[in-house]
């Protein structure tokens, strides 16, 4: 390319880069940029769809649909902490009727709040939980079945005891999180489960280091052992993930 | 005020002059947002968040003088996930017919006799198509004006491969453009 040429490239660039803006006016942006900040308590983190025209009660009703995945977060987090203590065998089931009756009523009041969204959950046995929605219009996710898959992480050089997490998500949704691995190292993990024959979930995971190349599998899990989902290798040593996990009845 | 006062000024809690970096930014992520995403939609949702975990985390950052790169570094890995979020919705639900062009208009303008508004659009058309690896180093550094080692940490890449890259956008645009007068 010649220099004439290569400076006309350059400028359409940067008149194609500066053309960008807003469908409607740089200001409204900025305006929503101020009320995402502003009403952050409500929405950091969790709500990634919602436009500026929403209205005080739907923000209202979020809130409550936050408390409530909250409640259940709890719900679970005690249930976990007291199998983990007493180092419950695998093989049961991950959680028990009442305790999944308690969570599919409470996500499908959450669901309802949440209308197109379909909310997600992770808790670790450390008591750290996130939370999260996906919105339907773009994943279709079948939002009347639940899924607990219960996650077991074998992350080299940290007292070699796997760390667990439980997550709640409905069929066919997206959850998307990030795990400290070692030192500057994160591991993203993307998962999709479904319902597959005789009631087996099947789950697609990606897990990403920090920017690398992102990795895929697909496997079928049991609900009474851990079956292995993902090896990443981080920093020479391999990070296994493991996972089982159970369908809850239709909410 | 300068960058570095505002930033400092934030840190110490001063919501209002958290409000000078967003002025002096918001643009520029927009339009990073948008040649990651090819959506308006997407990239006025990822502008948003990234100020929002921006303000979020002011504390946290130490160089006072990096904040153009710790932002950009935010957008960048929202963008990632979300275009990731998007392949992974391909995959299940559009097994076959997609081109894998997420921009919004797909129409390939001839170009000869293009004004330089349209040339603007056939560009920013071509950019889509272009990989997510080499688009971003082409929008940070040839559009953003970023350079190469601040691509680097923003993308957190080797400089040698943020050239590389470069090197080969260039020639990638070169192919597609040549008919550019």
């Amino acid at each position: 390319m010649d220099t004439n040429k290569k400076d006309e490239l350059n400028d359409i660039l940067k008149e194609a880069h500066e053309k960008i803006q807003p469908r409607d006016s740089w200001q409204a942006l900025r305006n929503r940029i101020d009320e995402r900040i502003n009403n952050k308590n409500t929405s950091s983190g969790l709500i990634t769809k919602l436009n500026g025209n929403i209205s005080f009660w739907r923000r209202a009703a979020l809130a409550a649909a936050a408390c409530l995945v909250i409640t259940s977060a709890l719900l679970i987090c005690v249930i976990f902490d007291n199998k983990h203590q007493s180092n419950f065998p695998y093989k049961d089931n991950l959680l028990a009727q009442n305790q999944l009756e308690n969570l599919s009523e409470a996500f499908s009041h959450v669901q309802d709040l949440f209308e197109q969204n379909c909310p997600w959950m992770i808790i670790s046995a450390a008591g750290k939980g996130e939370l999260g929605d996906e919105n339907q219009k773009i994943i279709a996710a079948d939002n009347k079945k639940l899924i607990v898959l219960r996650l077991a992480v074998n992350i080299p050089n940290e007292n070699n005891a796997p760390q667990y997490f439980d997550v709640v998500t409905f069929e066919n949704q997206l959850v998307t999180f990030d795990m400290p691995v070692t030192g500057d190292t994160n591991m993203n993990l993307t998962l999709k489960s479904a319902i597959v024959k005789n009631n087996m979930i099947e789950v697609e995971i990606y897990t990403q280091l920090n920017s690398g190349v992102p990795t895929n599998n697909i496997v079928t899990i049991a609900n009474d052992s851990f079956k292995t989902l993902a090896r990443v290798k981080a920093n020479g040593s391999w990070i296994n993930i493991n996972a089982t996990g159970q369908s809850l009845s239709n909410i | 005020m300068d960058e570095i006062t505002a930033v400092k000024a934030s840190q110490a809690s001063n919501r209002d002059d958290f409000g000078v970096l967003i002025d002096q930014h918001y643009k520029n992520i927009y339009r990073f947002a948008y040649h990651c995403t090819g959506n308006h939609q997407d990239a006025d949702d990822i502008c948003q968040e990234t100020f929002l975990r921006a303000f979020d985390r002011i504390g946290q950052l130490k160089n006072h003088d990096s904040f153009r790169e710790w932002i950009f570094k935010i957008a960048s890995n929202l963008s990632k996930k979300h275009i990731k979020k998007i392949r992974l919705n391909k995959n299940f639900t559009e097994k076959s017919g997609s081109s894998g062009n997420l921009y919004e208009n797909n129409d390939i303008l001839p170009l000869e006799n293009l004004t330089q508004k349209e040339k603007a659009s056939f560009i920013r058309q071509q950019l889509q198509e272009m990989s997510e690896r080499l688009r971003m180093v082409t929008v940070l550094v040839l559009m953003e004006g970023l350079a190469q080692k601040e691509a680097s940490k923003i993308l957190n890449r080797s400089e040698p491969s943020i050239s590389r890259d470069l090197n080969e956008a260039k020639q990638w645009l070169q192919s597609r453009l040549r008919n550019l007068k």
